[in-house]
């Protein structure tokens, strides 16, 4: 639809310019500021019409821009289904869905010899080849999530602090539960300290392939459909069990704050201030 | 129509800024269709124009990034080009060594890798030719070739140009038909990286991202790629296609398509 538009403007805007050119070219000379003008008309015209190819997307947008900013798009970039199978991307009148292959690889070039590393390269090349839709596959390098991880740690060390405060305010308590108490309160510190000293990476290989219905349902079902071969052909050709992503684990494929989990790095961005002071 | 303007009628005293102008929207078109990476930031950074590609995202006027603010933090995401431009389907000889190179994919990778400690993707998006509606195109232009070829040889003074030329047209396409028996399927790709720096701040996250980018790009020059800093209008595509991948008219209409 999108496309058809676009042609017609193309062809509508070099009417005008031929028009306008015609114009031009029949204009007794006492009328030159009209030619001049026609003249001008038409050169912005012909920038507009070439520049349609690649620019076509922004004309509505820039119509209802407001500010400085043109907005592209107003909704979220996606919508998950609700079976968390893959997510549907609605633009305009066309419903987009888009489902994820996990390609799971875990043999190291180190342990190949020269035969099997020319072999994986030659599946691999399989792979890419493979399918006769379009499929995107993609290596990832990502941060792993150790949010819970510091979230239930730090909780610990607030206990472990409350109970420290609480204990050696009071005159009473016994020597050894003090100590106890200090020693588990240490341990949740260093603990802590550790868990946000370096950055800990993971990486994953996927697929992707899209298709697109008169409906959310008939989309996803001829994305999964899609998945489900591209999948079959993977797992037979690498020799892995490549299987259909589900709900986070998509996100982790698409979401900025996924591949970098914002506990995680806020605690580490703390840490290297921390060391930047001292 | 501006060659018309430019060599057409004459506007009085308004001549030479109308035919200025003519030759200014010529080179527009010219910058717009070819280099528009160029004209494209330019005018949203004079403009100080910046871009909402969807909700919760932001394109700002430099149209190098795409960033997302969650609770606070900044994410900045920029692309890399990775055309792999020394791989050619339609060369006439196979490139000597190629089986080499291809063995050292998977050690060249891990190393690449291995000094990476950022987050990073690469892409590849592809599509695989139909290869018995491929073979058949070949043959139906080899055939086409040898009709040619035994025209000139039959007429009374052949020139040796067009015999060579013709010669060469054969040799590339029994090449691409000798690959095709060896098991290569033909595909259309577009190959690109993706990496994501966070900060405090916008101007942390961007800076960040640059440096990540550079890295990137020294990193991967062992595997022989074209790699540049996308920018301007394919930007907002490549993070479209983050959700979408799209249809192969549209990759050849808005990328170089590698065959």
């Amino acid at each position: 639809m999108a496309r058809d538009i676009q042609l017609i403007t193309l062809v509508l805007l070099l009417g005008i310019v031929f028009v306008l050119g015609f114009f031009i070219s029949v204009m007794p000379p006492q009328y030159y500021i009209l030619s001049a003008l026609f003249a001008v008309i038409a050169l912005a015209l012909d920038v507009i019409a070439f520049s349609n190819k690649f620019y076509f997307y922004l004309a509505e947008p820039l119509r209802k821009m407001k500010g400085r900013t043109i907005t592209l798009h107003a909704e979220e970039p996606f919508y998950m289904y609700p079976s968390g199978s893959a997510i549907a991307i609605r633009e305009e009148s066309e419903i987009t869905a888009s489902a994820f292959i996990k390609i799971p690889v875990y043999r190291s070039a180190t342990e190949m010899t020269e035969e099997e590393k020319l072999n994986f390269a030659r599946l691999f090349a399989r792979v890419v080849t493979m399918s006769k839709y379009p499929m995107k596959i993609a290596a990832e390098q990502y941060v792993i999530n150790k949010d819970d991880f510091i979230d239930k740690i730090s909780k610990k060390l607030a206990e472990a602090q409350e109970r420290y405060t609480a204990i050696s305010s009071n005159k009473d308590s016994p020597r050894n539960e003090i100590d106890r108490i200090e020693g588990e309160l240490t341990m949740w510190h260093n603990l802590f300290a550790n868990v946000t000293k370096s950055r800990s990476q993971g990486q994953m290989a996927y697929a992707m392939v899209s298709a697109t219905g008169a409906s959310e349902e008939e989309a996803v079902n001829l994305a999964i459909q899609k998945a489900e071969e591209a999948a079959a052909g993977i797992s037979a050709t690498l020799g892995v069990t490549a299987s259909l992503a589900r709900g986070d684990e998509i996100l982790a494929f698409l979401e900025p704050e996924y591949v970098i989990p914002p506990t995680t790095v806020a605690e580490m961005m703390k840490k290297e201030g921390e060391s930047a002071q001292v | 129509m501006a060659l018309f303007i430019f060599l057409g009628p004459s506007y009085g005293p308004l001549s030479i800024p109308v035919r200025i102008l003519a030759v200014l929207a010529v080179i527009l078109i010219l910058i717009i269709n070819f280099a528009d990476f160029l004209v494209f930031p330019l005018f949203t950074k004079l403009l100080g124009i910046s871009m909402v590609p969807a909700k919760g995202y932001m394109i700002p006027k430099t149209q190098d990034s795409v960033i997302k603010n969650v609770s606070g933090l900044f994410y900045a995401t920029g692309y890399l080009t990775a055309n792999i431009y020394n791989y050619v389907f339609t060369a006439e000889e196979m490139v000597q060594g190629e089986e080499q190179d291809m063995a050292g994919g998977p050690d060249k990778w891990e190393k690449a890798v291995m000094s990476i400690d950022f987050p990073f993707k690469f892409n590849v998006m592809t599509v695989a030719h139909d290869i018995q509606k491929f073979r058949e195109d070949l043959e139906g232009k080899r055939s086409f070739l040898e009709f040619q070829y035994s025209k000139e040889m039959g007429s009374g003074n052949p020139s040796p140009s067009f015999i060579d030329e013709l010669q060469r047209k054969m040799r590339v396409i029994e090449m691409r038909m000798d690959r095709l028996g060896q098991g290569e399927r033909p595909v259309d790709s577009v190959m690109y990286m993706e990496t994501t720096a966070v900060g405090v701040s916008q101007k942390e996250a961007t800076d960040k991202l640059t440096e990540q980018l550079s890295h990137l790009q020294t990193v991967f020059n062992v595997f022989d790629l074209s790699i540049t800093r996308v920018v301007g209008r394919e930007l907002y595509l490549l993070h479209k296609y983050n959700y979408i991948v799209p249809e192969i008219k549209d990759l050849n209409a808005n990328f170089t398509v590698q065959s």
